[in-house]
């Protein structure tokens, strides 16, 4: 556990603060998005696209207009980004790349009826056997897909990370943060001072065995609410809330673990309102990954440049930054990352 | 899980073998109680096994007394359990370890009849004696440190245990002493009947925060029974209240929590240890895993931080405690067993039913 001030592991690279706003037209009506949430995932798939060292690439994507092929015939035009309720009906999806990562995942604009694009099917692959196919009804697919995002959950794992399934305006700040390297990204979508869309995919580190696939990664969010925080301990220790990836045992859960005391339930950040007597800091307890998952069950690892912070009653404390004359690290939730040290947006 | 990469350098005195004799005079200790203690010390202090040994500070035999630096000591003879009523002579032994920076005094004094079963224990930075502003004691009364923290009550047959029920039933007993070549890590480990019925441990902590000028963590830990005493939980983490800590940012007096209902010292500060965990309540770890890893196949090891909670004398982390692990409650060998399962090279132990420590690499281990 660290005792100072954190010591990043990884050189990370910024496209933050961003405000996303749009109409609340829905060209498909209610099943399909509004401008707004049509605008945010535009946002979040150009940002992964437009960092300067080891981008994303999209590798096919379907344009609602423009059709189905190599590439991003999606673009920043909202109007090729539409969601349907069948997924054999057109409707718009795209494959991202993470070279470095040796994975891709699959967006597909699917949800249930009247869901206003608040949910969607997304699945990842290795690049091994990569996604492959798809046209305008049909999204890509992959020998090796795992799904981790259902378009007919409405539970945790079918909501993206954009809010209530309506169309009522919203106004977004994204962040979008990424390692030079190319192991890590992380995707915070917040709404009204609350971090409701929380994304990551990320290189398992100091493992524990050996993984043919060491990767955890996300794209939930804790509910389709406005208002539900996605980056809680309750969000991503005390239940489900990430996904492995292991070709043959299906899905594989991690919990993002914290140093606690089973007897008195608590998370060492959770149970902390104070600062250290002696050093005058927070505690920023390391995450470490362990699944419950048959077949997978144990600690496997643990995640750089994330640590949990102070529950300060138990709330989440977003816009938080450490220290406050440098702004090194941010908190969402309960969980801190590295920041660009810029004042940062929530609300 | 691969086995740990030990932080620290460590010596061994262990296997010792004290047979069982059974009870003596009741408010005194069992014979074989009073040899193990008398042993125990001898070996703290013994400069031949350990590079950084404790030393004598002051001594009673319950004929003598000073703090002279004189160890009287000599012989389990000189080990004398007392009624306590600052009237009746009793022996008491004050320790200092320079690579922990503290002073401990063992006090033998008892308001029952258990027959050695209840020890006395304070740790102190400053020191006992009117050297250090404390007092020098006599045959009939202990010394005193103006900081002294109470880790064991001899006047509560729980809080006291050190050595199973508080009786006089007959017990062999098998100790070990492992310490760091640095003075900075000491555990003494007491076995019956394949059971770990006594604990201590002193570290200056991995890692500890800055600005913690006294940085210790100490427990010694017993419970009247003859059962593990971390299936008691003491380090499953369902107890907090019998893990002290130096504490130099003073906070006051504070109630003390129901495991100290009879010590009163504001001067301790609660630590509770920490490993990872998960899930609703975050109650699933090491207690909760019943297979081997997946991937490497063998038992998975937990580390442990300490932590002082927040209505308590601090709050925040006070470093990670050094070559101490938990283990999977149900996997992972029993009391005795070592790791790797070659053993032929058994580099770790399973000291009690949860816990790890480091062994000599070569040694069968005895605990019975």
């Amino acid at each position: 556990m660290s005792n100072t001030t954190p010591v990043l592991q990884r050189t990370w690279q910024f496209n933050v603060n961003n405000v996303v706003t749009g109409s609340t037209t829905q060209p498909g009506g209610a099943t399909d998005a509004p401008g707004f949430r049509r605008q945010l995932l535009i946002d979040i798939k150009e940002a992964l696209k437009g960092f300067a060292s080891n981008p994303w690439t999209v590798t096919l994507s379907n344009g609602y207009n423009a059709g189905a092929g190599a590439g991003d015939n999606i673009g920043t035009d909202i109007d090729e980004l539409r969601w349907a309720n069948s997924r054999s009906a057109q409707r718009s999806w795209f494959v991202m790349r993470n070279a470095v990562l040796g994975l891709e995942y699959c967006f597909d604009c699917y949800n249930s009826t009247n869901r206003d694009g608040a949910m969607a099917d997304v699945f990842v692959a290795p690049v091994t056997d990569p996604f492959a196919g798809g046209s305008a009804t049909a999204r890509p697919t992959s020998a090796s897909e795992q799904e981790i995002l259902n378009g007919d959950n409405t539970g945790n794992f079918g909501s993206w990370g954009s809010g209530a399934d309506n169309a009522t305006s919203k106004a977004y700040i994204l962040h979008v943060m990424h390692s030079s390297d190319g192991l890590a990204t992380r995707v915070v979508v917040c709404l009204g001072g609350q971090a409701i869309g929380w994304w990551f995919f990320e290189q398992i580190e100091d493992e524990i065995g050996s993984h043919t696939y060491p990767w955890v990664f996300r794209v939930r969010a804790e509910a389709l609410s406005d208002t539900a925080d996605s980056m809680l301990y309750s969000s991503n220790c005390q239940g489900n809330r990430a996904r492995g990836y292991d070709n043959g045992l299906g899905a594989i859960n991690y919990y993002l673990a914290t140093p606690c005391n089973d007897w008195q339930n608590t998370a060492i950040g959770n149970d902390t309102t104070l600062k250290n007597p002696y050093d005058g800091r927070f505690a920023l307890p390391e995450v470490a990954l362990a699944s419950d998952s048959t077949g997978w069950i144990g600690m496997h690892g643990v995640m750089y440049d994330l640590w949990y912070g102070p529950g300060l009653g138990g709330a989440g404390h977003t816009g938080k930054v450490y220290p406050a004359s440098s702004r090194d690290f941010i908190q969402f939730g309960n969980l801190v990352l590295p920041w660009d040290g810029s004042i940062p947006l929530v609300n | 899980m691969p086995l740990p990469t030990l932080v620290k350098t460590y010596e061994f005195d262990i296997n010792n073998i004290v047979p069982g004799v059974g009870s003596g005079a009741q408010y005194d200790g069992t014979p074989e109680r009073k040899q193990m203690l008398y042993e125990i010390v001898t070996a703290m202090i013994n400069g031949g096994t350990f590079t950084v040994p404790w030393t004598v500070v002051g001594s009673s035999d319950s004929v003598n007394s000073s703090m002279d630096g004189t160890n009287r000591w000599l012989s389990s003879a000189n080990v004398v359990w007392a009624q306590r009523n600052d009237t009746n002579p009793h022996s008491w032994i004050v320790l200092a370890n320079a690579g922990l920076g503290i002073q401990l005094l063992i006090n033998l004094e008892t308001n029952a009849q258990v027959e050695g079963g209840a020890i006395g224990m304070w740790v102190s930075k400053t020191g006992f004696g009117v050297a250090n502003g404390g007092t020098d004691g006599s045959i009939t009364v202990q010394p005193t440190a103006v900081d002294q923290a109470e880790i064991r009550n001899e006047f509560d047959n729980n809080d006291g245990s050190w050595s199973g029920v508080t009786n006089g039933t007959a017990r062999q007993f098998v100790w070990h002493i492992i310490a760091s070549d640095d003075g900075e890590v000491w555990n003494v480990a007491i076995h019956h009947n394949n059971a770990l019925v006594g604990c201590w441990r002193f570290e200056v902590p991995e890692n500890y925060p800055a600005n913690w000028s006294s940085p210790l963590v100490c427990f010694a830990f017993g419970h009247n029974s003859d059962s593990d005493v971390d299936t008691n939980g003491f380090l499953g983490m369902s107890n907090d209240g019998q893990i002290a800590a130096i504490d130099d940012v003073r906070r006051g007096s504070r109630a003390g929590q129901s495991n100290f209902g009879s010590l009163n010292n504001s001067q301790r500060t609660p630590v509770r240890p920490f490993t990872w965990g998960w899930g609703a309540s975050f109650n699933m770890g090491h207690g909760q895993l019943t297979t081997v890893h997946p991937l490497t196949g063998n038992p998975m090891l937990f580390p442990i931080w300490w932590w002082t909670p927040a209505d308590g004398m601090g709050d925040g982390r006070l470093g990670r405690a050094n070559d101490l692990w938990l283990k999977q409650s149900t996997v992972g060998g029993s009391v005795g067993d070592t790791y790797p399962s070659n053993p032929a090279t058994p580099q770790f132990i399973v000291i009690g039913s949860n816990l790890i420590l480091p062994w000599d690499g070569a040694t069968a281990p005895i605990t019975s």
